[in-house]
């Protein structure tokens, strides 16, 4: 099978193609002149008897016939004796002569080029040029018309109605009969005209008038000379005509030798068939391996091949145009050659006539095949667009630009904004062209079923766009909330999408999102890190001074040396719990360490106003407590919203004005548990209430009092941590801590209690 | 046979100053005191002499505590305290898996230090003390504590423990049922025999009461903890 893959294979296949085409074409070229010789030759044929010009021949012997039949006949006996007036007789005469029917001598001449042979007859008078009886006019070629007067038909040898034979006789009642057959008319007078001027009317009749313009007497004084007329119905002549024997005889042979020529050339036809099918897998076979390299192993592109596309293609047309004009107008080329090759040499028209053809069809089909495979070639190699004309010379250009626009998309810099407006607007434009199209075609080739597939592709077409670019943005929806439940993975969509853009620009604010939660996330850790590494290195030298502290207070110690220690345990016990803090405050900042479970924050306030009584009771203050009765499920760390109520309670406390009360409540608002620590203040609150949860401020600027700052800022992280809202209000003097917690549950709203305060 | 008033404990951290801080103390208290300053050394010294407690440091070169502590734990089942500067939950929970009898955190409180220091040595060296209170069936040991429900009597360590009626009463329910979480309401129902309403305050305070008198620090609670919102509960111990 190799062998089919070299290229001289392909190039003996294809000129033999070509020879075989060529061959047989002039085969079939010169087969069909021969046919159509044959049969043209009985049909131009003067004895064709099935042609117009035969009909016409009959037509107008009819015409002379009845013309003598009505104007002679109808006026003279059996033996050719006037039976009519002098007068009559001499405009019969007269009339028969000026239209050639009859000689100087009276004798009738029946004007008859053709050779047919006829019979006619008037109440027993006979003029004819055969021994035929009427009876005898049988043959199909023959035409009877017995007893006419008037129109006759002519009828064609179909049976088909042919001409009309306009044969027409009427007198006008004075003296005058006109008649008139087939543009040919004969006017018969029965008064004196020698002495009246005349004039040939428009079908040759002679018309008398007096020398004064009028019409002679009795001629009625009428605007017309033909009106008034009486049509005359007797009737009597019977005409039959009939080709003679001969002409019969040479027209049947010329039909038969047609017929057999027809024969022969549709055998003949399909034995060079044959060939042309070889030719045609020859062809078919060149197609398929064109272009084919065995040195290379593909299909290369080279030599004719690179010649631009446009080029192939205006040749593929215009060689198909020929090859067409070559198929249906074979004949005429045939016989042009033929006459050219008559004019110019004597010898064997036959051959040179079938080498030229040969030599044409081969030609065409080289020029033809070669072009197909040009683009054949093309289509192979992917290059059909890029190696044509216009793309080469424009191309460089535009690639530039849309390699430049792709890029652009790859950069993300291009904003596709109104890409779904313009995509429908192109869509629409598109839809309606081609219905304009599809409307056009089929009123023009009358095919519905044309413009109505049109149509149905168009709209098919139109709905598959449509639900495409519904699944792409059904994608960038879930893109979108993909980016929303924190995942940052990339979404790989083609380039042409229109929603291309959209992703990646997603993707890049993903890019973005991660990095920063990733940066976060190693920005906490290391303050984690660096938190726990500076408490853990201040606790150690802190145990020491504890340590040492602690035993110093046990020596013998002299009141003021006692007070000294007294003060470094105090400084050092706060100091201990400050590095603790900070500890936890790191800890509730980064929002690890907190252990979520359902607990009630009634229960939890309470628990944490038992807790500290020993310190309420110490701090002097009166602490009033409204609590929600019923349970609040939050879902939060205990341990956590426990160091929340016990850092605002102790800072109420702390900084609140003696003997004043601070208020403990806890309500339902809004679907959340809320618990309010509200007291007045010692000191004139001249701050932010944002800033003084921030860590380390403190509401005294002097930062003496007991306390490191952390408390507020602890209560704040470890609310938020726990998915909480903690906020400070100032009024007035009146400061108040709020820790919202949302509750998990619905629960039944049945504040009975409102401003009801319990002491404790 | 040494006394716990007069064991020999060997104290071992990274740090001099705190080694010597701690030998001090407890030698003022009359222990025998032995220093260390890594995990090999303690194992050595651990060897040679006879110790009765050992107070270790976490971190430190050569060998940390918790190896160092679960080579000890092969050989001798001293009680073994854990004195760490982490002070998470997690960071205690680790030390008292990996064979701690306590944990306490830098920087430490001394009473609190020798008061632990003093109660994992009764329970070791008398053997329980929970066998100088005699166990009979119808009381109940969790971990040092033992109530005898006979006597009404609670024992912390061997020394017995005065508690108000109500606050035996508490103490009863939740050890008997340790490891559940009580309601305050459920408390102030079962020991009051009464309706609840708005108890909290009242069973908070008894439970911070009863705290006070069996914990060494009931800041850090060992036996009766708060589960903040919820309620109280006896935590059940392993031993």
């Amino acid at each position: 099978m190799n062998i089919l893959k070299h290229r001289i294979t392909r190039i003996i296949a294809f000129f033999t193609a070509a020879y075989l085409i060529a061959f047989s074409c002039s085969g079939i070229a010169c087969v069909t002149a021969d046919y159509n010789q044959i049969s043209n030759k009985a049909d131009n044929s003067d004895d064709n008897l099935d042609s117009w010009e035969h009909l016409e021949k009959v037509a107008d012997l009819y015409t002379d016939l009845w013309l003598i039949g009505s104007v002679y006949l109808k006026n003279t006996d059996k033996n050719g004796k006037y039976t009519c007036s002098d007068a009559r007789m001499s405009s019969v005469r007269k009339g028969l002569e000026l239209r050639g029917l009859m000689d100087s001598r009276g004798k009738i001449i029946v004007p008859n080029k053709a050779g047919y042979e006829y019979y006619m007859s008037y109440q027993g008078t006979v003029i004819s040029n055969t021994d035929k009886k009427p009876d005898e006019f049988s043959n199909i070629y023959c035409r009877k018309f017995e007893n006419v007067y008037g129109d006759v038909p002519v009828f064609d040898y179909d049976g088909n109605k042919g001409r009309w034979l306009e044969c027409t006789q009427y007198d006008n009642s004075c003296g005058m009969n006109y008649f008139y057959a087939n543009q040919k008319a004969i006017a018969l007078y029965d008064y004196d005209t020698t002495k009246l001027e005349y004039y040939i009317d428009e079908l040759g009749a002679y018309i008398y008038k007096n020398k004064d313009g009028t019409l002679p007497v009795p001629w009625q004084e009428k605007t017309s000379e033909k009106i008034d007329v009486n049509y005359v119905t007797d009737a009597g002549i019977s005409i039959y005509i009939c080709p003679s024997a001969e002409m019969i005889e040479k027209y049947e042979k010329y039909i038969a030798e047609a017929e057999s020529a027809e024969n022969n050339y549709t055998k003949r036809t399909v034995e060079y068939l044959v060939f042309v099918i070889i030719a045609a897998m020859l062809t078919v076979y060149v197609f398929i391996m064109c272009g084919y390299s065995v040195k290379s192993r593909c299909v290369v592109m080279n030599g004719i091949y690179k010649v631009w596309t446009e080029i192939a293609c205006i040749g593929v047309i215009a060689t198909f145009v020929l090859a067409s004009f070559l198929i249906n107008e074979h004949t005429n080329i045939v016989y042009d050659i033929e006459e050219l090759v008559r004019m110019y040499v004597d010898s064997d028209i036959n051959l040179m006539n079938r080498v030229c053809i040969g030599v044409i069809c081969a030609l065409n089909y080289i020029f033809f095949a070669t072009f197909i495979n040009i683009i054949i070639v093309k289509l192979k190699c992917r290059q059909f667009f890029k190696s044509s004309f216009a793309v080469s010379f424009v191309g460089n250009r535009f690639t530039e630009v849309y390699g430049d626009i792709k890029k652009k998309i790859n950069d993300n810099n291009i904003i596709k904004d109104n890409v779904f407006v313009r995509r429908f607007i192109l869509r629409i434009a598109v839809v309606i062209c081609s219905m304009i199209f599809a409307f056009l075609v089929a009123r023009m080739t009358h095919q519905l079923w044309f413009g109505v597939f049109i149509a149905i592709a168009v709209f098919t077409a139109y709905i598959i766009n449509t639900i495409k670019e519904l699944e792409d943005i059904t994608k960038l929806s879930e893109h979108i909330s993909a980016i929303n439940k924190g995942d940052y993975t990339k979404r790989e969509t083609n380039i042409e999408s229109a929603v291309y853009g959209m992703h990646e620009k997603l993707n890049n604010i993903s890019d973005g999102i991660q990095g920063a939660v990733d940066a976060k996330l190693v920005s906490e850790r290391m303050k984690i890190e660096l938190v726990t590494n500076v408490s853990h290195d201040l606790k150690t030298p802190l145990t020491s001074i504890i340590g040492y502290i602690n035993l110093l207070s046990m020596e013998e110690l002299s009141p003021e040396a006692r007070d000294y220690v007294t003060i470094l345990e105090e400084k050092s016990e706060r100091l201990k719990t400050m590095v603790s803090d900070v500890f936890d405050l790191a800890k509730a900042t980064s929002k690890t360490d907190i252990n979520f479970e359902k607990i009630d924050a009634v229960i939890l306030t309470g628990q944490v106003i038992g807790d500290m009584q020993d310190r309420i009771e110490e701090s002097g203050r009166e602490v009033r407590t409204n609590i929600y009765e019923g349970t609040l499920p939050v879902y939060a760390d205990g341990a956590k919203i426990y160091r929340v109520v016990q850092n605002i309670i102790d800072n109420a406390l702390k900084y609140s004005l003696e003997k004043t009360r601070t208020y403990v409540t806890v309500t339902y608002e809004e679907g959340n548990a809320v618990i309010r620590v509200k007291n007045i203040s010692s000191y004139e609150m001249n701050f932010d209430p944002k800033e003084i949860t921030e860590r380390f401020t403190r509401a005294d600027e002097s930062r003496t009092t007991e306390g490191n700052g952390l408390g507020l800022s602890i209560a704040k992280n470890f609310t938020e941590a726990c998915g909480g809202v903690f906020e400070i209000k100032l009024d007035g003097d009146m400061f108040i801590a709020e820790v919202k917690l949302p509750v998990i549950e619905t629960v039944t709203v049945n504040d009975e209690k409102n401003n009801v305060y319990e002491m404790i | 046979m040494n006394t716990y008033e007069s064991a020999s404990v060997l104290v071992v951290d990274d740090d001099h100053d705190i080694v010597n801080a701690i030998g001090k103390l407890l030698e003022k208290e009359g222990f025998e005191i032995y220093k260390a300053y890594n995990g090999l050394e303690a194992i050595e010294c651990l060897m040679q002499k006879e110790i009765q407690l050992i107070l270790i440091d976490v971190m430190m070169p050569k060998l940390d505590g918790l190896s160092a502590m679960m080579k000890i734990r092969t050989m001798k089942n001293i009680p073994i305290i854990v004195l760490s500067a982490k002070s998470e939950d997690s960071d205690k929970i680790l030390g008292l898996s990996m064979g701690a009898d306590d944990y306490i955190t830098k920087p430490y409180n001394p009473m609190e230090l020798v008061a632990r220091v003093r109660s994992n040595l009764r329970r070791y060296l008398s053997l329980g003390a929970a066998d100088s209170v005699k166990l009979n069936d119808n009381s109940i040991k969790i971990g040092g504590l033992v109530l005898d429900r006979d006597s009404k009597q609670l024992y912390s360590d061997g020394r017995a423990i005065k508690l108000t009626a109500t606050e035996y009463k508490i103490t009863q329910l939740l050890m008997e049922n340790a490891g559940r979480v009580f309601s305050a309401e459920e408390i102030y129902s079962r020991v009051w025999n009464e309706d609840s309403y708005s108890v909290e305050n009242t069973v908070m305070v008894h439970i911070r009461h009863i705290r006070e008198k069996i914990e060494i620090n009931p800041g850090d609670p060992r036996y009766l903890k708060v589960v903040w919102g919820i309620g109280y509960k006896f935590e059940k111990l392993e031993k």
